[in-house]
């Protein structure tokens, strides 16, 4: 990595701009391209030994080219593990609970952003403060509250909480409709519109992109979620790709079939990927405004 | 982005979802009855279709019941039971550990079958009396067993193996069993490429199952006192330790075992190991690669206290039982009585037959399948009759895992086999002295 | 957050009180639209929020096993931990080092990453989706893949250890290494910092630079003078949010060791799950006992950042009051 010239001299006489375009764009894509390598590298290893046959798996140093391509090892995976019901069951929780979040979320934004009334702000704070409410707190209430009505066992207790606003969105969405200049609303006041109609025709349309983060952030949520499925479903009818996962592979020391595991996370995996690549911009932003804005 | 025809895609996604989900049921659509029973069981794998065989029979010798046949993963079995139990909506039938049995019986979570049992005329010395014992607390019967609680820790062996490694016949005693094992082990010294034998991998808790194969039982009769601070829990650690330390210690030994794969890819089929403890349950994936894999089948050696004829302890096995608050508790107990005790048709018989298994019937040990008796079956069943009964505690899923620990601290090398035996043993007997005091 | 944080407590001190009967009936209709709005929070606030806070508190305080009502014990629980659960103050030890750990990586590394970025490099947008692709990626998928990365006789980590010529490390069955192997497990989700991080250092206005360039600052005092002191905000808000969810780790965990080995990558959370679903008879007032110290523990930290915050954390134009 020596330089022809001296860098100091560079440094000196030019300072960093000039360096730079010399050898550190070089240091830096090549510092770009490992961290992408490190980042990928996983993934890329799940797909490629999902098609190997299981002893070429254990090879010592690794290898990332099939010796022969087994696409066996998904029907092999799948003969232990209804990807079709856990696949549909996933689904099902997934836009049900988007629907819900999204409805609710908006609603109470609105709420918050829009109106006058007592207490507001001091409600509004409450609202912050459940975000840092650890899940562990809540887990052993509300688990014996859903056995005693008989929701273990059910999607219920994945779904409708969803319905009843979730704090984090509920900010997003308020900081965006406080964004909505007053005079569009007044113009539709002005125009005669209820409430209502004002809420529906004129804010959500506006609101779009919040609610696009706001739905990509539902969906990651249900998608992934674990602890949920973990311990309200039992029934294998009612499994999510999460859990039948989890259930096909086991701890270290039992497990070991990786070619089929492999095979089996890429299909839990690529869906997510699929709806990555498409909304890749909303996801960013979903990520951006979780963690810049305040 | 959000287009209308994006709009209508979801929503017919949903509606697909939704249509799909209602058509989900375990339900055999042919059977028409008044009551259908929820049965819940744990019989994985390739005896999914056996199960399926043996419901539709029952259900065609018991018009008018049907059976919702669900099956459902090991893992949270027990809190899975509970939580439905607690909400007042449980399976009516489910398949049940016998070591579990203490804290559900105590909390009467299940229903006696003594009544159905006196009035249908089932007398309790159709079973092995072993197996029967473990369906006992309290002077009252909770469950009725299947499959059997012995035959748990047999050895397989590879035959290869032992051909090249010059070795005449199977080790009788732990000191053999350390030497044949060293002999099979292959490596470096820091690396191994194949191990001879792993004495922590052992179906159940390997401790016990040791200490059992040492002529120890752990628990007094009265399920109210342990001891495991003597001659044979030391022997027993001894016995772990040696075995552990010629496979290259501990960690080098999981680091192994990660890779050694399970069901029928297990490390005996991969030639990753050479001997395997593992149960009766083997025989039926072993014979998948019986064409590849040279393999025969022994008792498990035994320590220096010892006996030669008391080989494995029957502390585990399996049961089906009746939860409180079974909406059909008659009809259950029909499903019970076939699964458990019916020599005709695909009943309990036929179910464990068509697996060459030890059945807990005495009626039922001819280990034919399809009309054949297999080679191997016979060595087996000599294997199961070295068991001896041996009771399980009612805080046993705590206290293993108390035991597994106690293990790893003398495997790891942080404490001394005897300060570990100590303080495990006093730690479980708090555990037991806590739940007598609270449901004794 | 933070600032909307301070702004709604800002505006809680300055205004005064509105009672409902001092409004004008047009207020009233508005206050009674507002509330109708957001009713359906206040029913979740209710249900999923104060409930569970309430019942877990007074869960702590009694021996619940699901199938019996449960009993009252005092602060059984509490003492116990203390004094009789060795597993509470390794799990503690054991959160507290992937806590740092994490949080350190999340945030230095995802600075650094972002800060590379920041350039003028080519093909930016590809690079940012690159990194943050496998944070997208399900958990439990992840832990399954990342079994096999840490894999001690054939993963990739131990491939790469012995391409650069370091011996293989057992990374799960050796209990020195095991949390080590899930810190570097966290640099997957680096990606969301780097992401969020890179949108901060592109808001920093350009003058800002050229000011200090003419200045004569070289590219390290640029750093440590102006986008470091400019860019605190963000750092201390994802601190804040990388610490409350490092507490909680559980799920990775869970699937890929359960603890093991020899208890050394058993988290806090994990411990108290066991507690409550893993044992016979379910513990689950101890379980409720260690969620309500994991509250505390996590409501200290957050209150000690937010209290030292204004020390080290500069608002641009002055943000809040």
């Amino acid at each position: 990595m020596a330089a022809a010239t001296s860098p100091r001299s560079i440094l000196e006489r030019d300072g960093f701009v000039r360096l730079s375009r010399y050898l550190s764009r070089a240091l830096l894509y090549l510092l770009l391209i490992t961290m992408s390598l490190w980042f990928l590298a996983p993934l890329f290893w799940m797909f490629m030994s999902s098609f190997m046959p299981l002893d070429q798996v254990g090879v010592f140093p690794v290898q990332w080219i099939p010796r022969v391509w087994q696409p066996e090892n998904y029907t092999d995976a799948l003969k232990f593990w209804n990807f079709g019901i856990t696949f549909r069951n996933t689904m099902f929780v997934t836009i049900v609970s988007l629907i819900g979040d999204i409805g609710s979320c908006t609603l109470v934004a609105y709420g918050f952003a829009r109106f006058r009334f007592p207490f507001r702000d001091a409600l509004f704070l409450i609202l912050l403060a459940t975000l840092m409410l650890p899940f562990a707190v809540r887990l052993i209430p509300v688990y014996a509250a859903y056995e005693a009505i008989g929701w273990i066992d059910t999607f219920y207790p994945l779904i409708v909480p969803n319905f009843f606003g979730n704090a984090f969105y509920i900010f997003i969405c308020r900081q965006f409709f406080l964004g909505i200049p007053q005079d569009l609303l007044d113009a539709a006041k002005i125009d005669g519109a209820s409430e209502v109609r004002i809420f529906t025709q004129v804010m959500i349309p506006l609101a779009k992109p919040a609610i696009v983060v706001i739905a990509i952030l539902s969906f990651q949520n249900s998608w992934n979620d674990f602890l949920g499925p973990l311990i309200y479903l039992k029934d294998p009818d009612l499994h999510t790709l999460a859990i039948g996962l989890y259930k096909f592979t086991s701890l270290p020391g039992q497990g070991g079939i990786y070619n089929q595991q492999m095979a089996a996370s890429t299909l839990m995996v690529l869906p997510v990927l699929i709806v990555f690549f498409l909304f890749q911009k909303q996801f960013i932003q979903g990520a951006n405004i979780s963690g810049l804005k305040g | 982005m959000f287009r209308k025809s994006t709009l209508l895609l979801l929503v017919a996604v949903m509606l697909l979802a939704m249509l799909s989900l209602s058509a989900v049921s375990a339900q055999n659509p042919d059977c028409e009855g008044d009551v259908t029973l929820t049965y819940w069981h744990h019989w994985g794998g390739n005896r999914i279709p056996l199960m399926e065989e043996q419901i539709a029979d029952f259900e065609n010798n018991n018009p008018g019941i049907c059976v919702d046949n669900i099956f459902l993963p090991w893992d949270n079995r027990l809190q899975n039971l509970l939580a439905a139990i607690a909400a007042g909506n449980p399976p009516d039938v489910t398949m049940f550990g016998r070591q579990d049995l203490p804290f559900f019986a105590a909390t009467e979570s299940i229903i006696p079958l003594d009544d159905y049992m006196a009035a249908d005329g089932i007398d309790p010395a159709i079973f092995h009396s072993s197996e029967f014992a473990g369906t006992q607390f309290n002077g009252k019967t909770w469950l009725l067993p299947l499959p059997g609680g012995g035959a748990f820790a047999i050895a397989w062996y590879n035959s290869d193996h032992f051909a090249e490694a010059g070795i005449e016949s199977f080790p009788e005693t732990w000191e053999e069993m350390l030497e044949a094992a060293e002999a099979l082990t292959i490596g470096d010294g820091s690396f191994l490429e194949r191990v001879g034998f792993n004495a922590n991998a052992v179906t159940g808790f390997p401790f016990l199952a040791w200490l059992n194969a040492n002529g120890q039982t752990w628990i007094s009769d009265d399920l109210r006192a342990i001891t495991i601070n003597n001659e044979a829990g030391v022997e027993t650690l001894e016995f772990m330790q040696a075995m552990t330390e010629l496979n290259y210690g501990i960690e080098e030994l999981n680091a192994f075992w990660e890779m050694s794969g399970e069901f029928d890819q297990g490390p005996l089929i991969q030639g990753l190991v050479s001997i395997e403890s593992n149960g009766s349950w083997t025989l039926f994936q072993l014979e998948d690669h019986a064409e590849t894999l040279n393999y025969d089948v022994a008792p498990i050696p035994y320590g220096p206290s010892g006996r030669a004829d008391r080989r494995g302890g029957a502390h585990g096995g399996w049961g089906y039982m009746i939860p409180k608050n079974a909406a059909h508790p008659d009809e259950a107990w029909q499903l019970v009585k076939w699964l458990t005790t019916e020599t005709e048709g695909k009943g309990a018989c036929w179910f464990i037959q068509q697996q060459q298994r030890p059945s807990p019937l005495v009626e039922c040990n001819g280990y034919e399948k399809d009309g054949g008796v297999h080679p191997r079956a016979e060595s087996i069943l000599g294997v199961a009759a070295l068991d001896y009964l041996v009771p399980v505690a009612p805080v046993q899923p705590e206290a293993n895992q108390i035991l597994g620990r106690m293990v790893d601290d003398v495997l790891f090398g942080d404490s001394s086999i005897v300060d570990a035996l100590a303080s495990a043993e006093a730690e479980i007997q708090a555990l037991l002295d806590s739940f007598w005091e609270e449901y004794g | 957050m933070t600032s909307a944080f301070g702004a709604q407590l800002g505006a809680l001190r300055g205004r005064r009180r509105t009672r409902w009967r001092d409004l004008s009936p047009m207020r009233k209709r508005e206050a009674r639209f507002g509330l109708l709005f957001i009713a359906p929070w206040i029913v979740g606030v209710l249900l999923f929020a104060l409930f569970p806070f309430v019942a877990s508190f007074l869960l702590s305080f009694t021996k619940y096993n699901i199938v019996e009502p449960p009993k009252w014990v005092g602060l059984e629980h509490y003492v116990h931990m203390v004094t009789d659960d060795p597993l509470f103050l390794k799990s503690l030890r054991n959160t507290a080092v992937y806590v740092g750990g994490s949080v350190i990586i999340r945030i230095v590394l995802g600075f650094a990453l972002a800060l590379l970025l920041n350039t003028k490099v080519r093909f930016l947008g590809l690079w940012r989706t690159l990194f943050y692709l496998p944070s997208v990626v399900p958990i439990v998928a992840l832990s399954v893949i990342w079994l096999y990365v840490l894999n001690a006789r054939a993963g990739l980590l131990n491939s790469l250890l012995h391409a650069i010529g370091l011996p293989r490390v057992r990374w799960f069955a050796d209990p020195d290494y095991a949390m080590i192997a899930f810190l570097i497990m966290s640099t997957t989700w680096v990606g969301v910092t780097m992401v969020i991080f890179l949108a901060g250092l592109q808001g920093i206005p350009e003058e800002y630079y050229d000011a200090a360039k003419i200045d004569g600052a070289t590219v390290f005092q640029r750093l440590l003078r102006v986008t470091i002191p400019l860019m605190t905000p963000t750092i201390y808000l994802n601190v804040l949010i990388n610490i409350i969810s490092a507490f909680q780790v559980f799920t990775q965990i869970f699937i890929m060791t359960g603890g093991a080995p020899r208890d050394a990558t058993r988290t806090y959370v994990l411990h108290l799950f066991d507690h409550a679903f893993q044992y016979l008879p379910p513990q689950m007032g101890y379980s409720s006992a260690l969620a309500w110290i994991l509250f505390i523990i996590i409501f200290v930290f957050t209150a000690v950042i937010v209290a030292t915050s204004q020390r080290w954390v500069f608002y641009q134009g002055g943000e809040t009051d």
